[in-house]
């Protein structure tokens, strides 16, 4: 449309004086009229140059966009010559805006020519940066500068050229053009120089000003961002005002955010916006695992933005019809791990300019957004604490509020749903002398699928073997997601059972069972899970440990009970056995002990006395030589022959024991008028016969321990007891003391030390022996009861 | 100190002590000689010929394993006993409840003899 043709003149300098000359010239010729000319020409030049510079400063003054300020150029270049057909234009690279057009006074919208093909008169002027002023354009079609880029049906025949020049540049050209040949003159193109002079610095500085008001728009658009980003505490709203403002800032149709899901690993459709219709969550898949949407895995592994013409479908509706390509930019926190993906709708061609303002922006949200979301998942994650937390504290409160552990674990399983929201949930208990698993309380499971369990003896083994994932999505969480087999399905009746092991001080006391509809389970659930089992489990090992002690403090109690029975079954003091002095030592390795001796008066004359050592120690053996005395004592008074003694005793002993516990028993009766010792021996250490010349003997006899065969033969020896003699019964505790180098005290010391000490009193003897075992044996514990009995014959 | 416990030819439970059989092993030879007797006519050999001394708890072990054993059908003996040991065994009598071989291999034999 903006054709040119005819002749062209081109003009280059002023033309006042010209116009003077004429106006004298006038003058001459016409000296009244001339003078009323001349005042008339002076005082339209005075209009004309008031106008011109009215329009200068208009121009100049204008702090408008480039739009604006060529309407202005427009309308100021109107007041000085025709300018019905105008137009003002600024270049860009090769492309050619007109931001202002008119065609035969009719505003036509701006539009925008590429140069590089053909850059036309327009292009001339750019080039030379000289004026142009076509006469006539058929005339001067031959000398043209250079090809009008086009005719249309209705060309001007007329037109002015103006570069609007910026220092060495052409930045844009103003040109006015008519339908008649010779339309505009010499006087013209020297006005509209004038205007294009100011044009040319005008649009400069409106240029620089837009750019300022990009730059501070930019800046006001950042600070909205951070401000609406920064306000948003939830996800859902942060999500929405984002994808809000995303929209109306980059000038989109539509926005959504994808939210990486760290935990699932898996994005999340939260929300978006869209200006075709509302989002419609049912139309929109709530999750998208990676290798759902290859454009989507493509910026979470390579992190940058990208362009896609590939569509999902459920995203369609909200877009545009065709559906534009979405772009994709990656949300990420300051350490760059993934936080979600920006979508957005992106216009077909978008101009260079816009798109570049997009992206910055798109990157300043992107960057907010991913904090933001950063600073969610770290709330969340605190809150989540808390939550759990507050969960486990009431099980703990429960825990604590009962001493009974079945009434604790029945709280604990009644707590698991409502803190947990699972289906079904049941504890197995370790029974450790059963050696398997039994069913506690149980939450939801029929009483048919309980027996079911219980009929199954579970073991150990069998219920490592269904556990098929041992799965620790933290290194705090322990648990097993378990095989269903048919029982358990039967039982449970739900699809996913996951096991918590009830562990407290290294041993399994039992497994907390959950039947669940759920495929996954949030890491919160099986936190506060996981915690319940630990306190399940702490539970289970402090009612043990609590009967343990229970248990032990009865014992005792019964043990000292024992132990003064007991000690009541062994002689108090001396016996007045005539013509001996008796001295008795009698200590336990525990509280009760399997040793004894006993001084029976059988006769007048005759004395029975019997040391006896029970195998092994403690309660049984206690027990045991309780037995073993009073069968003694029973057998002893009707008999005066050691052997027979014990032969009769061991058949009793065999007749009635039913446990695995002998006695070894040596027992001698001694007769004060004979002064004979008749003495047999059932496998116990011989006693020593010391002599006051310092010479001993030991008194062996065959025979052996008693309870262990029903007939044994026992040996009975005879043996002089004299005056100054002195019989040392004692067991094997005595000589196998031991200090803490497993060096037994043994019986040459024992007879040693007996020796030295001979000529003392009996008492003195046993007290010298028992100095010299405690030196022996320093602070080494002793394993063995001790029964050490002296008997001197003094007259 | 240890006790060793294998299983011979002819099923022959060959249950070997070292060192004191006191009450820090009592515990340990009562389990090697329960699972010894869980044979229906168990063969059990107790070698003691690294053993250096037994006390009447190590005693009651041995005569309980010789009582289920002989109370099974089956037998328990003894081998290896050094003089000491030979000594308490006397002195208790034991000697003649136990059949005690001076060595493991003719115990073994006797008890491959009696297994067949």
């Amino acid at each position: 449309m903006f054709a040119q043709l005819g002749p062209s003149v081109t003009i280059s300098w002023p033309f006042i004086s010209l116009l003077i000359l004429i106006a004298s010239l006038a003058l001459a010729a016409y000296v009244l009229w001339g003078r009323y000319q001349s005042r008339q020409a002076l005082l339209r030049r005075v209009a004309e140059l008031e106008a011109l510079r009215s329009a200068g400063r208009a121009i100049v003054e204008s702090q408008q966009d480039v739009e604006a300020l060529s309407e202005l150029i427009a309308n100021e270049a109107g007041l000085v010559i025709d300018n019905s057909t105008f137009q003002v234009g600024l270049f860009e690279g090769s492309l050619y805006h007109i931001l202002f057009w008119r065609v035969d006074g009719v505003k036509q919208e701006p539009t925008t020519f590429d140069l590089s093909e053909n850059g036309g008169l327009v292009g001339w002027v750019r080039e030379t940066k000289r004026p142009l002023m076509v006469k006539d354009f058929p005339m001067e079609l031959e000398n043209l500068p250079a090809k009008p880029r086009y005719t249309s049906e209705t060309p001007p025949r007329s037109a002015l050229f103006l570069p609007l020049l910026s220092g060495d540049e052409t930045i844009g050209i103003i040109a006015a053009q008519h339908y008649e040949p010779n339309h505009f003159d010499e006087d013209d193109l020297k006005r509209l120089s004038i205007i294009a002079n100011q044009a040319g610095s005008a649009f400069v500085n409106a240029q620089l000003f837009k750019e300022l008001q990009e730059q501070a728009w930019l800046t006001t658009a950042q600070l909205q961002i951070a401000n609406t980003i920064g306000r948003e505490q939830e996800l859902e709203p942060l999500i929405e005002a984002t994808s809000r403002l995303t929209a109306m800032l980059v000038g989109t149709t539509f926005c959504t955010v994808m939210v990486w899901d760290f935990e699932f690993e898996t994005y999340r459709w939260i929300g978006g916006y869209a200006e075709q219709h509302d989002l419609v969550e049912a139309n929109v898949p709530k999750q998208m695992e990676i290798g759902t949407w290859s454009a989507l895995d493509a910026v979470h592994v390579g992190q940058e933005r990208l362009v896609t013409e590939r569509v999902p479908g459920w995203l369609r509706p909200y877009l545009p019809h065709p559906a534009p390509p979405l772009l994709l930019h990656p949300v990420l926190t300051q350490t760059d791990a993934p936080m979600g993906v920006l979508i957005i709708d992106q216009p077909a061609e978008p101009d260079v300019h816009i798109q570049q303002r997009q992206f910055e922006l798109l990157a300043s949200i992107s960057q907010y957004l991913g904090q933001a979301l950063d600073n969610i998942n770290l709330r969340t994650a605190q809150q989540e604490e808390a939550w759990v937390n507050t969960a486990l504290l009431q099980v703990a409160e429960a825990v604590n509020s009962h001493t009974d552990l079945a009434q604790i674990l029945d709280t604990i399983i009644r707590l698991v749903p409502m803190l947990v929201g699972v289906d079904k949930a049941l504890i197995l208990i370790w029974d450790e002398e059963r050696g398997l698993f039994g069913v506690g309380p149980t939450f939801g499971v029929d009483e048919m699928g309980v027996g079911l369990i219980n009929t199954l003896d579970l073991s150990r083994k069998e219920l490592n073997q269904l556990a098929v994932q041992r799965t620790s999505s933290s290194q705090t969480v322990n648990y097993f997601k378990i095989k269903l087999e048919d029982w358990l399905q039967k039982s449970l009746g739900v699809p996913v059972a996951l096991a918590f092991p009830l562990n407290a001080r290294g041993q399994l006391v039992g497994i907390l069972l959950i039947g669940t509809e759920e495929e996954i389970f949030s890491s919160r659930r099986l936190n506060i899970l996981n915690g319940i089992a630990h306190q399940a489990a702490t539970a289970v090992v402090n009612n043990q440990l609590y009967h343990a002690a229970a248990e032990r403090s009865r014992l005792e109690q019964e043990l000292s009970v024992a132990r003064d029975i007991q000690a009541s079954l062994i002689p108090r003091g001396c016996p007045q056995i005539p013509g001996c002095a008796v001295a008795s030592y009698w200590e336990a390795a525990r509280q009760v002990s399997g040793d004894f001796y006993d001084f029976l008066q059988l006769t007048n004359d005759n004395w029975g006395i019997v040391v006896a050592d029970v195998a092994d120690k403690g309660v049984p053996a206690a027990l045991f030589m309780a037995l073993v005395r009073t069968v003694l004592r029973a057998v002893a008074f009707n008999r005066q022959n050691p052997a027979e003694t014990l032969t009769r005793v061991n058949q009793v002993l065999n007749q009635d024991a039913q446990t695995d516990l002998f006695v070894t028993l040596f027992y001698t009766v001694w007769n004060c008028h004979t002064n004979q010792l008749t003495f047999a021996n059932g496998g116990h250490n011989p006693p020593i016969l010391l002599h006051p010349n310092g010479t001993y003997q030991l008194l062996t006899s065959e025979g052996m321990a008693l309870g262990v065969l029903p007939d044994v033969t026992i040996e009975e020896k005879r043996i002089e007891f004299r005056i100054g003699d002195i019989l040392i019964l004692y067991t094997d505790g005595v000589t196998e003391a031991m200090n803490s180098n497993y060096d037994e005290f043994d019986l040459p010391r024992l007879i040693h030390t007996a020796t030295m000490a001979r000529r003392k009193s009996a008492t003195e003897i046993m007290n010298a022996i028992k100095a010299e075992i405690s030196a022996h044996v320093g602070k080494t514990p002793q394993f063995d009861d001790i029964t050490l009995v002296v008997i001197k014959r003094e007259k | 100190m240890a006790i060793v416990s294998t299983t011979l030819e002819n099923n022959i439970q060959f249950i070997a002590v070292n060192g004191r059989l006191d009450h820090t092993q009592t515990a340990t030879l009562e389990v090697e000689l329960n699972d010894a007797l869980t044979q229906t006519t168990p063969h059990i050999l107790v070698d003691l010929s690294q053993a250096d001394y037994i006390n009447s708890g190590g005693l009651r072990t041995l005569v309980t394993g010789w009582r289920k054993a002989k109370q099974q059908g089956g037998i328990l003996i003894l081998c290896g006993l050094n003089d000491r040991l030979h000594d308490i065994f006397s002195m208790v009598g034991f000697d003649k409840v136990f059949t005690i071989y001076s060595d493991s291999e003719t115990a073994v034999q006797t008890l491959t003899d009696q297994a067949e």
